[in-house]
């Protein structure tokens, strides 16, 4: 091993004890070979850094919604000239834009602090405080994986990522209720609540019960969309698994999940959830 | 026509994002950044801190998060977002001890100890600079993320471990040649 590779290994900590012992120990007797090390280390030490304000401008990068600017920009939202600043955003694909996307709705996923939709959740009272929470709920998450251990799996929440609200400002009368909505959600409906059923009675069904969309099968392990659409009628798709399937509200059944086959189809529902 | 889209994701999708993660997977990494961005930097605002505070602090936590995932030596025992939240705090609580002992203390006492050390930080950064986009990114991935040879070579497509091994070894000799040369001058100027 030459001099540069056991420095070099020295630093990174890939010598055995006996190795660094022996390293440690000509050091403390080479003043010039322990010059050589603090170099390296400071060098060592500094691409670290570099690396680390590497991801950092990394994360810059990502649209965040800045959290003081957030509140302002809900109360903006109320008056429908903004709506209609945000539907030209949502139409040229810079959803990214929006402080709203993204962060609120999924928090709820999440037990530490526990968000409201409203985004007006009060300050956390204690810094402590999440880690018991968090105590908590660890074990339910631990049922959701075993079959058959509850007849029914706790609800995931829909989160909203993608509203366009095109189709209502298309229309003559922009109507009043919608201005004083706060949520900025723009829709006449609450978003759809999704029911996940893992219990292996049914494999890939589905089942519009009254508003709840059930969905029976493998869904609790991997990431699914729903992507609704409001033309003249209202059509439902599930995206789950590189696979898109139509979801046909007009039956209280439990139906089997076919995925859609037509290419022209596909095509167009993946535009919408590109944007 | 209108339409919405919603995202769905289920727990154990943390499972998958943080395996992306240990792979190196830098979007999974920014994903979670945005996925926890509120909630970890409302923990900082509402303990007197903050926005920028609050967000380099979350950063901070994050890339904490993602060198540890990426050296294989994390095992998650719980979610993703309990472990940054608990970085979060820790280094919450450093800063403000940080900040309550330069408020009794004198500040040039405290602040002229590490004085050295961010002028020679922006050097070997100015150094790495010249190094080009390749050598930089093998050494960072050496040094910082801890990848292995194979990791590197699949990473940055280098032919085999042996091309990977030889590029580290001859970037860091150039980086060591430039830092030498810089630190030279600057004692010359003392």
């Amino acid at each position: 091993m030459t001099n540069f590779e056991l420095i070099d290994d020295y630093l990174t900590g890939k010598l055995s004890e006996a190795e660094k012992a022996a390293f440690e120990q000509q050091l403390a007797a080479d003043p010039t070979l322990k010059a050589e090390v603090d170099l390296q280390r400071q060098i060592v030490e500094g691409v670290r850094q570099a690396r680390v304000a590497e991801l950092k401008a990394m994360l810059n990068q990502v649209p965040v919604g800045g959290s003081a600017s957030f509140t302002s920009w809900v109360g903006g939202l109320a008056a429908v000239a903004v709506v209609g600043v945000v539907t030209v955003w949502y139409l040229r694909g810079e959803v990214q834009t929006q402080p709203q996307d993204e962060i609120p709705a999924q928090v709820e996923l999440v037990a530490p602090a526990p968000e409201v939709p409203d985004h007006s959740a009060p300050a956390n009272p204690d810094m402590e405080e999440p880690q018991k929470e968090q105590a908590k709920v660890e074990p339910k998450t631990n049922v959701t994986e075993k079959p058959k251990a509850k007849e029914e799996n706790p609800v995931v929440q829909p989160k909203l990522d993608v509203v366009d609200p095109s189709h209502e400002l298309n229309s003559d009368n922009p109507t009043v209720e919608e201005a004083g909505e706060p949520t900025g959600t723009r829709t006449d409906r609450k978003p759809l609540e999704v029911k996940v059923i893992t219990d292996g009675r049914y494999d890939n069904h589905y089942q519009f019960d009254q508003s709840v969309l059930v969905l029976y099968g493998n869904f609790e392990k991997t990431l699914y969309e729903i992507i609704e659409i409001q033309g003249d009628e209202q059509l439902s798709f599930l995206y789950h698994q590189n696979r898109y399937y139509k979801l046909n509200g007009n039956s209280n059944a439990i139906q089997k999940l076919i995925p859609i086959t037509d290419p022209q189809l596909i095509s167009k529902l993946r535009e919408l959830r590109k944007k | 026509m209108a339409y919405r889209v919603f995202r769905i994701g289920a727990q154990i999708n943390e499972q998958e994002t943080f395996q992306r993660i240990c792979a190196g997977d830098e979007k999974a990494l920014e994903l979670i950044y945005k996925k926890y961005y509120r909630m970890m930097t409302k923990l900082v605002i509402t303990n007197s801190g903050t926005e920028d505070e609050a967000r380099d602090i979350y950063q901070e936590a994050l890339v904490i998060f993602w060198q540890k995932a990426r050296s294989g030596n994390l095992v998650l025992t719980s979610k993703i977002s309990t472990y940054i939240y608990s970085i979060c705090q820790n280094l919450w609580r450093k800063e403000l001890d940080r900040k309550k002992r330069l408020s009794h203390e004198e500040k040039d006492a405290a602040q002229s100890l590490d004085m050295d050390s961010p002028e020679r930080e922006k050097i070997i950064a100015k150094c790495l600079e010249q190094l080009g986009e390749t050598c930089r990114k093998v050494l960072m991935y050496y040094y910082f993320d801890e990848m292995s040879m194979q990791e590197i070579a699949e990473k940055l497509g280098f032919a085999n471990t042996d091309t990977a091994k030889t590029k580290k070894y001859k970037c860091k000799q150039k980086l060591d040649e430039l830092v030498k040369t810089q630190y030279s001058a600057q004692d010359f100027l003392d």
